[in-house]
């Protein structure tokens, strides 16, 4: 007898290479259909947990994007409001420079005076402004409304809110302020800065007659004061804007590193499916071949 | 013993040779499917010639024993491939049921609850005086504290199951330890030489190899044809016609069932097979994976405590637990928010004097979200701990995955191998049948002959008669 004697019970290899190829066909079509080369940790566990990485970047970024557009509301508002703001003093100013004309009756004087009266009760209005129930000129005391005008004597008006100033942050390493204290824009106390200490000495000198021209001036200083003030409304804004551009661009970033990470390349996927399906046929046909017959089916019966 | 006598009884013990041969071909062909069984040859051997004078007869045949073609050697091999290849095949199967749930690519796992819970926070600070979204927050830490549990309470269900294993595997290891018990002493008592054993050795062995599935051991073959049979670290189960019990009892501390083994606890011996992987699984791979989510649900709740204590809720006063004090053990499937009130997050700090307590005041707010950049747990992150915890639960998948294909492929090769001596091939069977058919035939044709000549020589004393 020559050879070795081979594995007669061939059923152990076909079953070895079906449960293979079954398992590479699995794989395969998983693949397809999810799109995914990681669809368990266990398929990449490097890629996977990078992929945790990834996502939790994603999801910071998506709540960076929330919170620009939160705080945006409000410094929006605020920028919105200072510019009424700036623009009520430049009306002051015109009244004012009315009021310094010398050949005015007192009835006249007294109108104007009233005028610019009634320019600061409106910044005072504007001062405690609200954004969505907060007031923005408070600091952080944004339940306390910040502006307070005396009932006895309306041209004085008392700051009730605190200077704290608050910051959110917007990208992983980036954070900004997001307000300044009213007291700090409208009630400052460096001289000439407070414009309703400006436009109430304005009131006085127009209607007493009283040196305008100086009251001008310092009105003058308190507009430009404002107007500065505002600058950082606009800064922030545009931080805002290019932040939030930057996080959009982070996030295609990110989705292309995840799909690095898992994804498939499909056309290679379904090529492998496609081979795995033949594979798997293939070895299904010869499964089906073995032990069909033996020797015994080519020995004639035994004859009685 | 010569002559024509002599011809009939060489004839005779030729026909019974045949008988035997075809006897142990109907045997081979009617086991073709019997596992465990080990394919027979009739082993026929020349009978001791006659010498008469000088000239030596053939005295025919006889059957000198009927042989089982085992091999030993692979059989060994095959028992110590069979335990490690079991043993991977019960670690990885819980092990994938774990790490399918923390498959964050798919939606499942912590990462988007530590994600939103943290995330929860940034949104607060845009406007900390919101009871929305302090609402949110509270949500959120509900939600982390929800997903802790679930995937911790999943875990203890795995890990719960793993623990019945144990004590059934127990009950079949000791099933099989009386069964070989009992074949040793019945093989001890069949007679040196008869052929009878080797059925029963067959048995014997296929018992083995149900065993080697179970539990990893040590056989060795004594002089009177018993097997003794050890665990791997020599806790004996047969020793000759005696089995001895191993005992699952319950550790009052885990609750999980201890191996015992004359009187010994020999839980953390024990390696190979089910019982192997099942014991790795439960006290190691299941019980490592519940610790991390403990170390980690651990780790957030002290530190958002700490932070939320630091600074003053939405009416002024100290912070107080924002969690429930995490507990010693099973942190993570205790996890829970001790707040009930939204206005009880503290996301003002303490005022610096002459400050004093605004409601606008986001400080805190931004602390409780920047914990996510602290490194509180291994001096790391709580996300890089997470994703850590990921990558180590899919190496332990897909280690013991690897492995165990090789050892798939290793285990299918030796039995195929082993198939290839002891497996019975009906091609082979069927040519056994038509030879010992043939010389059936032919020694039956012998005694005809025989007979007739017999008949000849009767006959001729009386050649004159009738």
């Amino acid at each position: 007898m020559g050879g070795m004697r081979v594995n007669p019970n061939l059923y152990l290899e076909t079953l070895d290479s079906l449960e293979l190829t079954r398992q590479a066909e699995d794989t395969a079509l998983q693949e397809v259909s999810t799109g995914k080369k990681v669809n368990t940790p266990s398929d990449d566990p490097a890629a996977a947990a990078a992929n945790v990485g990834v996502q939790y970047e994603m999801a910071a970024d998506d709540q960076y994007t929330q919170s620009i557009s939160s705080i945006s509301g409000a410094l929006d508002t605020a920028d919105t409001t200072l510019n009424s703001v700036v623009n009520l003093i430049s009306q002051g100013l015109s009244y004012g420079t009315e009021g310094g004309n010398s050949d005015l009756s007192q009835s006249n004087r007294d109108v104007l005076a009233q005028q610019i009266q009634d320019v600061e009760s409106q910044i005072v209005t504007l001062g405690n402004t609200t954004y969505q129930g907060n007031y923005i000129f408070a600091g952080t005391a944004t339940s306390t409304q910040p502006f307070v005008q005396d009932l006895a004597d309306p041209t004085t008006v008392t700051y009730v809110g605190n200077s704290e100033t608050n910051t959110a942050q917007i990208s992983s390493g980036q954070s900004v302020q997001t307000n300044l204290p009213g007291n700090q824009i409208l009630a400052g106390t460096a001289p000439n800065t407070n414009v309703f200490n400006a436009l109430q000495q304005l009131s006085q000198a127009v209607q007493t007659g009283g040196d305008v021209t100086t009251a001008m001036a310092n009105l003058q200083t308190a507009y430009q004061y404002v107007t500065a003030q505002r600058v950082f409304y606009g800064n922030t804004e545009n931080q805002l804007q290019s932040t939030e551009s930057f996080l959009s661009s982070d996030q295609v970033q990110l989705s292309t590193q995840q799909n690095t990470l898992i994804g498939i390349d499909m056309s290679q996927a379904v090529t492998n499916l496609a081979q795995a399906e033949t594979a798997r046929e293939a070895a299904l046909t010869a499964g089906g071949q073995i032990g069909q017959t033996s020797l015994l089916d080519y020995l004639p019966t035994p004859s009685s | 013993m010569s002559g024509l006598m002599g011809s009939l009884q060489i004839a005779l013990g030729a026909l019974q040779a045949d008988q035997a041969g075809l006897s142990v071909t109907s045997n081979n062909i009617s086991n073709i499917n019997t596992p465990g069984y080990t394919r027979q040859r009739a082993d026929l051997v020349e009978n001791q010639p006659l010498e008469m004078g000088n000239i030596l007869y053939g005295n025919g045949v006889s059957l000198s024993r009927i042989e089982s073609l085992r091999d030993d050697v692979l059989e060994q091999r095959i028992a110590n491939e069979t335990q490690q290849q079991t043993q991977t095949q019960s670690y990885l199967a819980p092990m994938q049921q774990a790490e399918a749930m923390f498959n964050d690519a798919s939606g499942t796992g912590l990462q988007s609850a530590i994600s939103a819970f943290f995330n929860s926070f940034t949104q607060l600070s845009t406007d900390p005086s919101s009871t929305p979204l302090r609402q949110s927050a509270l949500t959120a830490a509900q939600d982390l504290a929800d997903s802790f549990n679930q995937s911790s309470t999943s875990l203890t269900t795995i890990q719960d199951s793993l623990d019945q294993q144990v004590s059934a595997d127990v009950g079949q290891i000791n099933n099989l330890s009386a069964q070989i018990a009992q074949l040793n002493t019945e093989i001890t008592q069949v007679p040196q030489g008869v052929s009878g054993a080797d059925m029963l050795i067959d048995q014997r062995a296929y018992l083995v190899q149900q065993l080697s599935g179970l539990i990893g051991v040590q056989t060795s073959n004594t002089n009177t044809g018993a097997l003794n049979v050890s665990t791997a670290n020599g806790i004996a189960l047969v020793a000759g016609q005696q089995s001895f019990d191993i005992t699952a009892q319950t550790n009052p501390t885990t609750g999980h069932q201890d191996v015992y083994g004359q009187d010994e606890d020999i839980t953390s011996y024990i390696t190979g097979g089910d019982l192997g992987g099942t014991i790795q699984a439960r006290d190691q791979g299941i019980a490592g994976a519940l610790s991390q989510l403990d170390t980690l649900a651990t780790a957030i709740a002290n530190q958002v405590n700490t932070v939320n204590q630091n600074g003053l809720d939405a009416t002024g006063a100290a912070g107080g637990l924002f969690f429930n004090t995490p507990t010693p053990t099973n942190a993570a499937a205790n996890m829970s928010v001790s707040i009930t009130d939204p206005s009880k997050i503290a996301a003002a700090a303490v005022p610096v004097p002459p400050a004093v307590f605004a409601v606008g005041d986001n400080t805190n707010a931004l602390a409780l979200a920047n914990i996510q950049n602290q490194t509180i747990v291994d001096n790391e992150t709580p996300i890089d701990y997470y994703s850590d915890f990921v990558s180590g639960v899919g190496n332990e998948v897909s280690g013991a995955s690897a492995e165990n294909s090789s050892q798939t492929m290793v285990l299918n090769q030796l039995q195929q191998q082993l198939s290839s001596v002891s497996g019975v091939s009906l091609d082979e069977e069927a040519v056994n049948l038509i030879q010992f058919q043939r010389g059936y035939e032919a020694s039956a044709r012998v005694i005809s002959t025989v007979d007739s000549l017999t008949s000849t020589a009767i006959n001729l004393g009386n050649s004159g008669g009738s």
